[in-house]
């Protein structure tokens, strides 16, 4: 069927390039508790994650997270639903919740969609007490020829800052659909 | 330029290894993170339900310790500004993990070395997982400690 090729990029889904979602700000301030919990399940190997003399001999004001910790600052809140209840629907849920970015639904028509990989760009670490905070918006949306059919790649860009508005880090994740 | 102070193209950095990481290490990690994704900690839905091999390590795990590697080898004059992966094979709960980095490019910029590295995690048979390339800003001899917004 040369020539005859399904769009898969249409306008609409094209107009999305550059949408950005809202405003996510984590519940509560970096804790010493969690960070604690974080670093040590990450088997973070450098002091000035859990040593105050030792952040401060490298001039920080205490302990700081490791630089991709803004990734998991956003626990649910208080008050959010317990997400095990899907087990009551379903004994054999798969877990996964969705990452709530914010952003407006991809409707891509391509059944599969997979992590393609994550760019990381490091402007500062998170202090104890700050509020991080996280913006997303599409920047990107290209259409490939793979060997099993079409594939769109989607780009989201997503920026960490703390509460003065101090960029901490911005990620660029690929999805692919096919 | 191929060299740059003690700095060489081609020099690999001191590796990072793990393992072999136990379930137990995997579900503390789904943990602290709240992931409830079951492939990451229960083996019988990982294996029967989703056909996979065993316990997966979550990728973004992966990213950390390559982070950690290159962090470990900038030190504390250093900054590791960039850090790309892509996860393309998967990892499981037995595996020892390896989080390398070889020097692929040297440049100057700001009064630092702006090194770029080609990165990934390799398992105990060698099989590469996470490819990618990450730039980490170094102190001269002599010059100003790295900051970040360089390069």
């Amino acid at each position: 069927m040369a020539g005859v090729s399904a769009e898969v990029i249409t306008p609409e889904l094209r107009a999305l390039v550059g949408v950005e979602g809202p405003v996510r700000t984590a519940p509560s301030p970096l804790g010493r508790d969690a960070l604690r919990r974080f670093v040590q399940a990450a088997m973070e190997i450098d002091p000035i994650h859990w040593d105050d003399a030792a952040a401060r001999a490298q001039g920080h004001d205490g302990v700081v997270a490791p630089p991709l910790y803004p990734l998991h600052a956003f626990p649910r809140p208080d008050g959010s639903p317990d997400p095990l209840a899907a087990l009551d629907e379903d004994p054999e849920w798969d877990g996964i919740e969705l990452v709530e970015d914010g952003l407006p639904p991809l409707d891509v028509p391509l059944p599969r969609l997979l992590n393609g990989g994550v760019a990381a760009e490091v402007f500062a670490l998170a202090r104890i007490g700050d509020v991080i905070s996280a913006r997303s918006r599409y920047a990107e949306l290209t259409e490939r020829a793979g060997r099993s059919g079409p594939m769109v790649l989607v780009v989201v860009e997503t920026d960490y800052r703390d509460q003065t508005g101090r960029m901490l880090l911005r990620t660029r994740t690929t999805m692919i659909a096919r | 330029m191929t060299a740059f102070g003690d700095l060489r193209v081609g020099a690999e950095l001191p590796p990072l290894v793990r393992g072999p990481l136990t379930p137990l290490h995997l579900m503390r990690f789904s943990a602290a993170i709240e992931n409830w994704h079951r492939i990451h900690y229960d083996e019988r839905f990982a294996v029967e339900h989703d056909g996979l091999p065993g316990l997966l390590v979550s990728g973004s795990w992966k990213q950390h310790l390559v982070a950690q590697m290159l962090r470990a080898w900038a030190g504390p004059d250093g900054w590791m500004s960039r850090l790309e992966l892509q996860f393309r094979r998967m990892n499981v709960a037995g595996d020892t993990l390896t989080a390398w980095g070889r020097i692929a490019e040297l440049d100057e910029a700001g009064g630092v070395a702006v090194v770029r590295c080609d990165v990934g995690i390799r398992d105990a048979h060698g099989t590469e997982s996470s490819p990618g390339r990450a730039t980490c800003l170094l102190a001269l001899p002599g010059g100003p400690p790295a900051r970040p917004g360089v390069a």
